[in-house]
Order: C-alpha cells, then structure tokens, then sequence
C-alpha cells in the first residue's frame, strides 16, 4: 500500500540502482530537479534568511533598522495574543477539515453513482474553488449578516433562534469553517472521486459475492482502498488550514472581530506588520508560525503512520 | 419501494441539496453583477437576475483596461502552467523512479518547503526583483512560480504508486533510451491524468492570485485580471454591481476550461496511488 | 543601540547570492522622465487629473491608479527596494504612520507651500505636519461629521424635526441619549448609534487630545478617553445601539426605520442613498452632539526620490487648488479642505435626498470647527485595542471596567515593544 507520505524506496530493478558510481555520473538526474532547487535557492531561501535577520530587528518597513536582539522572541514567548491566535488556528482548521471531508466523500461518492447529470453536478460543486475568494467573502458576509442575512432568516423561518454569526465567539468561527468547506467540498470531492473510480468494480462484486451489505463493503473494502488519497487530502488540508487568512480577514476585519475568535495565526503576523509596523515582531511571528506548523506536521505524520505500520505487522 | 431505491432517491434529493447551496453563493454573485449597486443595496436585497449585465460590464470596461489585463493573464497562466507541468513531472519522475545520492535528504527538503509560510517574503522578494530589474514585469510572477514543491510531490506519489511499471523503465533502457528520452517516451505519457489535474489547479491558482502580483505589478501597462479589477474598488464606497461583473467575467474562462479538462483526469488521476 | 544600513545589508547579501547583476537593475523612480501620481478609485476627480495631465504634460505628470488597498503595501515595498518608487503618491488619514520615515518624503515647505497654508482648514493642514514641522502631505478631501437623522420619524414621535431644533435638543451626549430613549417611547427598538465603537470614536474624535501627546508619551489611558469609552458603553447599555455587525445589517436598518440618527462623515451620505432610496426626502443632518470631529480625508505626498519636486508640487497645489477642491467634490463627492471650496455657490446645492437642505454648509461648519489633534504613528495600532475591547463589551457582554483594563494592559505591552515611553 503507498502511503502519501516519503518512504525510502528504491524499486530494485531502477535502471540507476546497481552499483556505487561516481556523483557525476547522476548528472542528468541533478540536473533534471535542479530547476525547483534553484528557484527554492532564490526567491526562498534569501526571504527565510531576511526574516531570520529581520525578527532581531525593530523595523517599521520603510526607515533605518534598529538591532533589538532576542528581544522579539522572548516578547513572542509571553505573548498571549500569539498563543490565542494558534489555537483559533487548531479549532477552526478541525471545524472546516473534518466536514469538509465528510461531505466530499459524501458527494464523490454520490457523483460515482449511477446518478443523473453527473457534468451539471460536477460543475456546481466545483465553482466555488474556481470563483475569486474577494468577492465570495463580500457574498458571505451578507448571507450571514445577523439580522437580514438569508442563514437567520431561514432559522427563524423554522422557528428557530438568530445565531450571531459574526458578533458571537463561536458564531464567528463557525461562518469562517463554512467558508473554508464551501470553498473546498468540491475540490476534495473530485480528488476522492478520481479515487473512487480507481477502484476496480471485481474488488467491489467479489465483497458483494461474500455476503457484505452496502455499509460494511465501504468500511471494510471502500475506505481502506481510498486511504492514501484522504490521507493526501487531510495532509493538504494540514498545510492550507495552518495559513488561513482571507476569510477571517474580509469577514470580520483585521483584528478578528470579538474576543479575537477569527485571529489566525497569519492574520495576527499581517496585524502586527502590515497594521501596526512591526514588521521586525512580524518577523519572529513568521518564526513562531514555521514551528507550530512543523510540529503539527509530525504529529500528522505519526498519526498517519501509525495504522500503516501496524497493517505491516500483521 | 425498496430500500435500495429508497437510499437512490434520499442520496438524489440529497446530492441536488448540497449542489444547490454549493452553487447559491455563485448564484448570488450572478445576481449581483445583472443588477444596480442600488439594488444589491435594498432590504430584502434582490435575488432574481436584473437587466443591467450589459451595463455594469460596459462601465467595468471603461474603468479599466480589461483585455489588456485578460491578455497578460492568459500569457501568466498558460506558461506557467506549462513550465510547472514540464519541470515538476521531470523532477518527479527522476525522484521516482531514480536512486541517487541525497536523493532522500533533497525529496525532504522540498518536503519541509511546504511549512514555510511565505507571506513573510513579500518584501524581501520585491527587493530581489527590483535588483534583477522584473519589477512591473510579467517575468516576476511566472518566474519564481516555475516548479513548485506540491506538484513535484503530487505527482511523485502518483508514479510511486505504480502507474509507471519498472519493467516498462527497463524495456526503455535495453531500446537504447537515454534517460531524458525514457522521461519523453515513458515517464510522461504515465502521468499524463496528473498532469491533466495539476495543469488545472496550477491554472486556476495562477489565475486567481493577486497578493503578489499586487505589489510587484506597479507597472499599469503590465497587470492582471485580479490586479486590475481590485483597483475598481474605492476607499468610501464601491460600485459592488460593477466588482461582481468583472469577477464574473472572470470566472468564465475557468469554468470552460474546468469542463475542458475535468475528463480527462477524473477517470485516472488517483489510480497510481490507490492501485499502489 | 547599533542602528544598521539596511540597504548595505541588502545590497550585500544580494550579491552574495549573485543577484546584483550589473546593468539590469530596476529603475530608482516608477517611471523615469515623467512624474508618477499614484491615486486609488474615487480619491481624486478624474476630471480633474484629465486637466491636470494635460495641463503639465511638459512636466511629464502620469497619474496611475494602484488602487487603495494595494497602495500601502506597494509603497512599503519600493520604498525598501529602492525602486518603482512614485514621484507622487496619495495617503490617506493614516498618514501619521509614515512621520517617523519623513526624511523619505520632500517638506513641502521647502517648495514654497507655506503661502497656500492660509487657503485650507489649519486642523487639516497641521494634520498632514509631522512634530518637528516638515509638511508631508498636501490636503485633498476631509470627513466632518454630522448627525444623520430621519426627520419624518422624529416629527411622528412628536420630537424636533427641524435641524437647527434637533441640534438644540441633542447638544451634548447625555441630551443625545436621552432624546433616544424619548424616541423610543413611540418606536421601540429605533436605535441612533451603529455600534459602541461609533460613539466612542466620533466622541474622542471631538477633542484636541488623542493617544500619544506631542511628545511622543502615551496618553491613551487618561480622562479624555476614558470619558469617549464611557459613552461608548453607555450607549450600548442603554439599548440605544444597533451594534450592527456589518453594512448590510445597517443598511437594512437605514432602509427599514431601525436606525433612525446615527453620527457619520459626509461621504456616508452615498451610502445612505444606495440603500435606502424609498426614504429620500426624509432625512436631515445637523450639528453632531457634543460637537464638531472628523474622520477621514487624504493627502498628497512627493517622495524624495523625485528628480523634479517643483514640478510636482507645481502640479499638486494646482490638482488641489481651492477652485479644483469643488470640482472634487462635485464629481467625486470629495468634501474640500479648501476654505474658498466650502462656501462656493456651486458646491452649496440642495439636497432633494435631504429635503432640500443644503446639507453642504452643515458639513462645512463642522469642517471648521474640528479641534486641531496630535495624530501619531501608533493611533492605528493602539485603537485597534479599545475597538476590540468596546466590541467585547457590546457584543459579548463583557464588564466595562475589565475590558479597559485589558486593553491597556495590551497596549502597554504594544508600546513596550515599539519603545514608546508612557
């Protein structure tokens, strides 16, 4: 089973496996990835070294920088703003990670169906993640709007309570996770749809054949087979949902609106550099980020790796 | 009815249920790109389609350069997308299919790119620009996006997972092929599902951007589609009929391409890895 | 403290990565041999560039719309990069941000400025002054403020209607309030105020004093504030705030009778009409309780980096001349800072939205009353805490008195950092 994942693996009959040969021999394999190293060696590493340089500076983006040492750093170890911001960060990518993959798996499978209009389908779940995310989140901020949006409208039609969408701490967390699942259902549908149809239709008759019902071939024969494809799906999610930024942004503004409950981590790096001029804070901020997100990463990756190794074992 | 027609008809209702929110947002930015700002204004605001397409598409037009924009998207989008697709799936297909040393340690330095948030870079990017003289230029947006660790990545999985046979790489070898010919030859026409969806999601990604090319595209007579209709909104108030007609407008193009493309790779694109 | 040459850095590590290739380099200006003025949509009458560009086509004057959210961030960055740099850029009310970089920009003084200093309102030329006196900005438009009020429903509760009546009856706050619970006595649930945060600015706003004092020090959390904050709780407790969380809620508010008075710059009044179009001929606006304030207004500014400053400040004092000032206002709803522009007959229409009131010399009166008030580089940042805080208050039931302990907490902590002495 390939998992999503790195692993070493060196197909034994590689053309360039046999025997221990000088580097330059490999010449044309070097050079045949150098084009991502070298735009990585430009246009990235002299930004990452800028930034190192930058968090041990007080600057304010225009005039003479001023050296501030460790100073910003130990300000972002006490900052409880920046802690804030994390786990804003943790609650909303669960919020909109965990329905997001829900529904598309919901909807792949329903377009893997034998179900009428398959194009007009794919089509519509589509157009949100093609659609320019400005304009679609002026569109959100009225379908939300607390006392004339449509949401409150249809609640109170059905006897329910308004919800303050983008005046409640909760409220607020939960329009920016319906924003991201919105924007993502669709595109995550069609990668699990891709690896729907993978799936051989013998794999799917011979579990039928067994005596399963519906319910246990898709736990038991389905989900499995579409493993590396969620896994890929929860990874990128991981990776995207660590830097949300434009949604909380238009909806409720650079701050985060009440109690900060839309304060991403990135929105807070933008507050305090682009917004308040430190753009040397900014800085040792962008650091803090690059660790939460790695940390978070490995910890993916151990969860991930887990049931894999197990099913090795058995 | 039976149960199997009855999960057929609730799944239905169900599928055209969630399409139907899916698509209202949309719906609404059509509504308000056929109407007056007016209208988008009014409680209970308008939901039906208005008469005034025409003329908010007219006054978008004489406010900014909208062809002139499109033109320069297109030469964005369609070369990167091709430099991405020509220099990722090379880079994959040698980290798949080719041991060499440091192979690892190189696939998990591009790894490890991916937790790099770059908002940070903006500044220090427009100064290695304004040293290389692409500041205003086309060149600034397609260069630096030219491969990309995500597609090198995706698209690595994808022949891990053994859409490209190593029988196939040896029957290559034994013909004679050198090893850019067996990329041309073999490497290639494997992974041409995942190139079908990269080159999709690569265009529409270069298409929507606009927090680079805002800052580095100073030069008015070299913008972009998102550049040049951000600059339709004012400081006090905003033509919101006239934005939605341009966005609209913009859209299109990607949503003809998303029914282009979307068969060519829906059928394949997972297969190498879940077959894997 | 060790202050560094950040472009030596720059230009070092460059190098070092092979960059500085010779020849090729951006060019210092955003486009050599003429005279750039970046400008967004609606900052300045296009007629007017039109004429301008015409007028000093010799000088070479280009404007270039950048729009207004990207202004910020492109000035930032050539400004760093040392290149693409405008001869010319607009700045909006934040301008006080960019006083601690004034060396980046021409004094204006220096080009002769002073003698057109008498033509404008003095509080918005000071406001375009940094502490030690370098005119940075040259003003364009401004935002006094007013109270917007539907007449037709005052009248039906059996209240003033009549502006100068309204305006006596709501002199200070506390007579503003209580005129709201009186309205709400026939209409209940009318509100006059958008949110906490509305009075809370306009009433701080209203007086000379804001964060920072000249010098520099921290006076965020002294009386006068704390007395704005005040009123901006009180509103809210006494049900007198919509606390609107958007413009559609608020719109819809202005449309339905909800929100009857609410204090506002004059370019709301666009807004107002877009919204609401069925309440034309309702509305009224007079003299705001507890006096005149503004909010909002822009400059132009002229970087250092342009070759030819008198021609471009040839350019901007003619772009916004006092004669120019009314054709900005007429075309682009840009309300002048030029003396002579507010009392010019034909900037002074009637209103029929308005009922016919010629809503302009409310506006204008205002204008000329606004305190003059020490703007710092730090407001943005510090009014994002009280705005926060206040929000907390409002929307999340917060208590008054711990959120205005938070918030200078925070801001402490934020001046610590930025080594702002308080």
């Amino acid at each position: 089973m390939t998992d999503v994942l790195p692993r070493v693996d060196a197909p034994a009959e590689s053309p360039a496996t046999k025997t221990s040969r000088p580097w330059f021999s490999f010449l044309p394999q070097y050079l045949a990835i150098s084009p991502f190293y070298i735009l990585f060696a430009v246009f990235g590493i002299y930004p990452i070294f800028f930034a190192a340089y930058l968090a041990l500076q007080r600057w304010d983006g225009i005039g003479p920088m001023e050296w501030a040492g460790l100073e910003n750093f130990t300000f972002l170890l006490t900052d409880g703003e920046f802690w804030d911001a994390i786990i804003n960060t943790l609650v909303i990518w669960v919020m909109s990670t965990v329905p997001m993959i829900v529904l598309a798996l919901l909807v792949a499978l329903g377009l893997n169906s034998a179900i009428r209009f398959k194009g007009v389908y794919r089509l519509a779940y589509f157009t949100p993640n093609v659609t320019s995310i400005v304009a679609m989140a002026i569109v959100f901020g009225s379908v939300f709007s607390e006392e004339f949006g449509i949401v409150n409208a249809l609640l109170t039609a059905i006897g329910l309570d308004p919800v303050g969408w983008l005046s409640d701490p909760w409220g607020i967390k939960v329009t920016i996770s319906a924003m991201i699942i919105w924007r993502w259902v669709g595109y995550n549908a069609i990668i699990f749809l891709a690896g729907l149809q993978a799936i051989s239709p013998e794999v799917i008759e011979a579990a039928k054949i067994d005596g399963a019902n519906a319910w246990q071939t898709f736990t038991k024969v389905t989900l499995p087979l579409l493993r590396p494809v969620l896994l890929f799906s929860v990874l990128m999610s991981a990776i995207g949902g660590m830097q949300v930024f434009v949604e909380p942004q238009i909806l409720v503004g650079v701050s985060g609106g009440v109690e900060n409950a839309g304060r991403t981590m990135v929105l807070y790096f933008y507050e305090r550099a682009f917004q308040q001029n430190d753009f040397g804070y900014g800085a040792a901020i962008a650091w803090g980020i690059v660790i939460v997100v790695l940390l978070f990463a490995l910890i993916n990756w151990r969860l991930v790796q887990r049931p894999q190794r197990d099913g090795a074992a058995r | 009815m039976s149960p199997s027609l009855r999960v057929k008809v609730f799944g239905g209702v169900l599928m055209a249920l969630g399409a139907i929110l899916t698509i209202f947002p949309f719906y609404w930015l059509v509504v308000m790109a056929t109407n007056t700002t007016a209208d988008i204004y009014k409680t209970p605001p308008k939901l039906t389609f208005g008469p005034e397409l025409v003329a908010n598409i007219t006054t978008m037009l004489e406010r900014i350069d909208f062809f002139g924009a499109l033109l320069n998207t297109v030469i964005v989008a369609v070369v990167t997308t091709l430099l991405v697709l020509f220099f990722d799936s090379l880079a994959a297909f040698t980290f798949a299919k080719y041991q060499f040393p440091g192979r690892n340690v190189l696939f998990g330095i591009l790894l490890a790119t991916f937790v790099i948030p770059m908002q940070m870079a903006a500044i220090p990017q427009f100064l290695i620009m304004a040293k290389l003289g692409w500041v205003g230029d086309l060149k600034a947006l397609i260069i630096p996006a030219a491969a990309n660790a995500f597609g090198i990545f995706w698209m690595r999985q994808y022949l891990s997972g053994g859409a490209l046979p190593d029988e196939l790489l040896e029957a290559a070898r034994m013909d004679g092929c050198g090893f850019l010919r067996t990329y041309w030859h073999v490497g290639l026409p494997a992974l041409r599902p995942a190139l079908a969806f990269l080159g999709i999601f690569t265009f529409i990604g270069v298409w929507n951007d606009y927090v680079w090319p805002l800052i580095i595209l100073v030069d008015p007579r070299h913008t972009t589609l998102q550049v040049a209709l951000s600059l339709l909104k004012g400081l006090y108030s905003s033509d919101y009929a006239v934005i939605m007609a341009g966005t609209l407008v913009a859209v299109v193009p990607l949503l003809v391409i998303f029914l282009l493309g979307a068969r060519h790779f829906i059928k394949n694109v997972a297969a190498g890895a879940v077959k894997g | 403290m060790t202050t560094i040459n950040r472009r030596r850095f720059l230009a070092g590590t460059a190098a070092a990565l092979g960059l500085a290739a010779a020849g090729c380099a951006s060019p210092v200006t955003a486009t050599p041999g003429r005279l750039t003025l970046w400008y967004w949509t609606g900052g300045l009458a296009t007629t007017v560039l039109t004429d301008a560009a015409a007028r000093f086509a010799a000088a070479g004057l280009e404007p270039v719309n950048v729009g207004f959210d990207n202004l910020r961030g492109r000035l930032l960055a050539t400004l760093s990069g040392g290149a693409y740099i405008p001869d010319m850029t607009m700045l909006s009310d934040d301008i006080a941000r960019y006083f601690g970089d004034a060396d980046q920009f021409v004094d204006l003084n220096t080009l002769g400025a002073a003698r057109f200093e008498g033509e404008y309102l003095p509080w918005k030329w000071k406001a375009g002054t940094t502490p030690d006196g370098r005119l940075m900005g040259f003003p364009i438009d401004t935002g006094p403020a007013a109270l917007y009020y539907r007449a037709d429903l005052f009248a039906k509760a059996g209240l003033p209607s009549e502006p100068d009546d309204v305006a006596a009856a709501v002199h200070t706050w506390e007579d503003f309030f209580a005129f709201g619970k009186e309205l709400q006595k026939t209409q209940p649930g009318a509100v006059i105020a958008t949110d906490s945060n509305e009075i809370f600015q306009y009433a701080l706003a209203q007086g000379p004093k804001k964060y920072l004092d000249v010098d520099g020090r921290y006076i965020g959390d002294q009386d006068h504030v704390r007395r704005a904050w005040d009123l901006g709780v009180r509103v809210a407790r006494l049900g007198l705030s919509g606390a609107f969380v958007n413009s559609t809620d608020r719109q819809a508010a202005w449309n339905s009778g909800v929100q009857p008075a609410f204090i506002s710059p004059t370019y709301t009044s666009n807004d107002v009409k877009k919204a609401a179009p069925s309440t034309a001929g309702n509305w009224r606006v007079c003299r705001s309780p507890g006096g005149p304030s503004n909010a909002g207004g822009s400059f132009i500014a002229i970087t250092r980096y342009c070759p030819d400053p008198q021609s471009a400040f040839d350019a901007v004092s003619w772009i916004l001349s006092p004669a120019n000032q009314a054709r900005h206002y007429l075309d682009a709803g840009l309300f002048p800072s030029a003396l002579d522009a507010l009392t010019d007959p034909a900037v002074r229409v009637p209103d029929s939205f308005f009922g016919g009131q010629t809503v302009v010399d409310v506006f204008a009166e205002s204008a000329r009353g606004v305190p003059q008030t020490a703007f710092s580089y730090m407001d943005i940042g510090i009014r994002t805490y009280f705005q926060t805080e206040i929000k907390n208050v409002e929307q999340a039931g917060k208590d008054p008195d711990q959120a205005w302990n938070d918030a200078q907490t925070l801001i402490y902590r934020l001046l610590k950092q930025s080594g702002v002495e308080r």
